[in-house]
């Protein structure tokens, strides 16, 4: 064991660049596509087409609250205009404001004072529909108000009236000196598990073990390189088969990913506040040796290292589409379909361990080494 | 004239690669299907789940008066949250258990003298404690209760403003505190009633744009993307330092094998693509007459050629063949992303739209949308062509710069 990792340091020490560039491409990769993501996110608005058919004072004041949200792209336009653009999906929804609107208000109706339109592909309708709904009624409801204090000073038969503007202004005044109702978000605690605990809009573990696995395959390539150099005639001299040097150099492989795998953990847990239990190196050891024996099986079957590129990159393309469930923001729950519980990395991504998966790897690359064939690899 | 004969050799040489593959070829060909297909499938079961399985959410009344009784009976009833929320009543250790057991989505809390502190117009705060597993459906939660909480917060505003107009009429405190009772309830069904001020209208416009339709555009613009990648891949050779010298000698660069590859990478791909298209045509029903065929086969040939141009500039300029692969991949699917083809780009600010417009795969989606969606009885392949012209320049200048390099 000690020649082979004598013989492997040679190697590394050569590709030492390469080597860690390969290395330290999930760490970096995940940590920069997870800020390109956030900021991206923060650039994705809901385009929201406005229909003013009045501009009275209260019609500019609800289009400037609607326009003060940080999640919509309002743009206002004629109502032709705007049905078009949603026609052809360029709008997610459009709402109009019908004229009477503050007249409407005043004398205390609010039936139908806007119109809603959304398209087969509006996406984000329903959340955008209750905001706008619910910064109407904040003026309906005040004009109900006002209706109710008159009358019940015409019931107590008060010669003394108020007018409707000063009792909305003692409302709106009454609502912006109290402050009455907060809303707190705060997250419950998580188990044990490699989640992170604060709100995050990507997955970063998800994006890691991707890239992970990738690389994971990448680096097992010297078997088919080092398959095709000359050196591979004096196995018959040596102390150790092929086989057995196969072997070693895997081991060896595993252990240098594994001790990335354990810098990352910390690198996140500093930077991201992910959390960092005892058991997260277990389940990054399970995870690694998984990887590494189902990438030194692939890198077996093939002959030229750019198909076996190619076929790594397929693989991984599958994962990821397998996994997009976990990783997107938008994406429900932990779904339970029975397709997702074929993803190798599924158990991963919930804090997990798979047990199977790196067993079968274990079992066939027993099988592969103890098979009699007549070629030595 | 020497130039465009070994152009002809290595593309003639590269059919005869695809002939000799043709076991490999359909399975290439079936890759990009099968993904999609894949995601379809994951899409469709995430949907339904989503519409069968609503959120769960659990309401936590630690007050327990008379008139937070009600609000939770009109919540769990009547489910004004959204059709997609499903609200139970419950204990707080009770709600804490199926958060950890993932069962629930996140749980509300309206706290100890709630109403007590409305009708006084003490600030009151509602907890919502989301579930760490999934923070999507708590924010999501947090949305829909942040809308509720603005429509209580009026309405106490205004039954404290009542309330407010009450004494000073002289009101004694017994009958204020029944007005307001009644108040409360009053303005509890007014918030109930909330939709009643929005017409609600949905426009389907199935003759033009159904979502189908859309997708299955998004769908083939991305297959032919990816065939087009893989195509290009499959017929890569791996040649020596020495096999190299000796092409040299010959006056041969790696612009004439690129430009063989791409020859019969664009013939497979818009014959294959065409079909395709010709395919979906016929199942999703999409108006498309003869004169449009034309006009798509020029997007597809001028975008497949600028696409391919990148490709084998990216091959020109970097070295390790991992590195190439990884900056392949990436460089196409950031191109996917670019186009609109993933996400509709109509949800990008209007400044990123602008911008991405001079994006070739962006102008290519953007007039396939117009053609085969919108009917449009024109296109404009300026840019289209300037970019296929400008990628080939830098090609060229690319493998200049690779040839004295290895020198």
């Amino acid at each position: 064991m000690k020649s082979i990792l004598q013989t492997r340091w040679l190697h590394w020490k050569k590709q030492a660049a390469g080597l860690l560039f390969w290395l330290l491409l999930p760490i970096v990769g995940s940590i920069l596509i997870h800020t390109l993501f956030q900021g991206f996110q923060q650039q994705t608005k809901v385009p929201v087409g406005m229909v003013m058919e009045e501009k009275s004072p209260m019609a500019m004041k609800l289009l400037h609250d609607i326009k003060h949200s940080p999640t919509l792209q309002v743009q206002v336009m004629d109502e032709a205009e705007a049905l078009h653009l949603l026609e052809i999906h360029k709008l997610d929804s459009v709402f109009v404001l019908h004229s009477g609107y503050e007249e409407e208000i005043r004398n205390g109706n609010r039936d139908e004072l806007l119109t809603g339109y959304r398209s087969n592909l509006s996406i984000a309708y329903t959340p955008v529909k209750e905001m706008i709904v619910s910064l109407v009624q904040e003026e309906t409801s005040r004009s109900k108000a006002a209706y109710t204090i008159k009358g019940i000073a015409d019931a107590a038969g008060k010669k003394q009236q108020w007018t409707w503007d000063e009792i909305v202004d003692t409302s709106n005044r009454i609502e912006k000196e109290e402050n009455l109702l907060l809303t707190t978000f705060s997250f419950l605690p998580a188990a044990d598990s490699l989640k992170p605990q604060e709100k995050t809009t990507l997955d970063i573990w998800a994006i890691w073990v991707l890239l992970h696995t990738l690389v994971s395959f990448f680096l097992m390539d010297w078997i088919i390189k080092e398959k095709q150099s000359g050196v591979f005639v004096r196995f018959s001299f040596m102390r150790y088969s092929y086989r057995q040097y196969l072997l070693g150099n895997a081991l060896l492989y595993f252990f240098l990913l594994y001790i990335f795998d354990l810098i990352v953990a910390v690198v996140f847990h500093v930077v991201l506040q992910t959390s960092f239990s005892l058991y997260t190196p277990v389940i990054l050891f399970a995870l690694q040796l998984m990887l590494t024996s189902a990438g030194f099986l692939l890198a077996l079957l093939f002959k030229h290292s750019f198909t076996f590129y190619s076929v790594s990159f397929a693989v991984v393309l599958m994962m990821t589409l397998a996994s997009g469930s976990s990783i997107l923001p938008g994406a429900f729950g932990s779904s339970s379909a029975w397709f997702l519980r074929l993803n190798p990395l599924q158990n991963f991504l919930h804090g997990g361990i798979n047990y199977s998966f790196p067993a079968f790897c274990l079992l066939l690359i027993t099988g592969w080494y103890f098979s009699k064939r007549k070629s030595i690899y | 004239m020497r130039f465009i004969r070994h152009i002809g050799l290595f593309t003639v040489n590269n059919f005869k690669q695809v002939r000799r593959k043709w076991l490999s070829l359909p399975l290439l060909l079936l890759f990009p299907i099968l993904l999609i297909f894949l995601v379809v499938v994951i899409a469709a079961a995430l949907f339904t789940q989503d519409e069968t399985g609503s959120i769960n959410v659990g309401l936590v009344d630690l007050d327990q008066s008379t008139e937070t009784k009600m609000i939770v009976k009109l919540i769990t009833e009547s489910s004004q949250l959204g059709n997609y929320l499903q609200v139970d009543t419950m204990e707080e250790n009770a709600a804490k258990k199926l958060v950890q057991k993932d069962q629930l989505g996140s749980y509300i809390v309206l706290p100890d003298g709630f109403t007590e502190n409305l009708y006084q117009g003490v600030p009151v705060k509602i907890a919502i404690i989301g579930n760490p597993k999934q923070p999507t459906n708590s924010r999501l939660i947090k949305q829909l209760i942040d809308s509720v909480a603005r429509h209580i917060a009026t309405s106490q505003a205004n039954i404290l403003t009542i309330d407010h107009y009450a004494k000073n009429m002289g009101m004694s405190d017994q009958n204020r505190r029944a007005l307001m009772f009644d108040q409360f309830k009053e303005f509890l069904l007014y918030v109930m009633g909330k939709d009643q001020v929005l017409d609600e209208e949905k426009i389907a416009n199935h003759a033009t744009s159904s979502p189908l339709k859309y997708f299955s555009i998004a769908g083939w613009f991305i297959v032919i993307t990816l065939w087009t990648l893989l195509i290009f891949h499959s017929l890569y050779k791996q040649s020596g330092t020495k096999m190299n010298q000796r092409m040299y000698l010959y006056g041969i660069s790696s612009i004439q094998q690129h430009i063989g590859r791409m020859i019969v990478t664009l013939c497979l791909v818009l014959a294959c693509g065409m079909l395709a298209l010709y395919g979906i045509t016929h199942y999703v029903d999409l108006a498309i007459g003869f004169v449009d065929y034309r006009r798509i086969f020029i997007i597809a040939l001028l975008y497949s050629i600028s696409f391919l141009e990148m490709l084998a500039i990216i091959e020109n300029v970097i070295r390790s063949e991992k590195l190439v692969l990884l900056t392949q991949y990436i460089a196409t699917l950031l191109l996917l992303a670019a186009s609109g083809a993933i996400i509709p780009a109509m949800y990008f600010s209007l400044k990123i739209q602008h911008d991405l417009a001079f994006v070739f795969g962006n102008s290519a989606f953007h007039w396939l949308e117009e053609i085969i969606l919108n009917q449009r009885l024109y296109a404009d392949y300026s840019l289209l062509a300037y970019t296929a012209f400008i990628g080939m320049l830098l090609l060229v200048a690319s493998s200049v710069w690779k040839e004295r390099m290895l020198r």
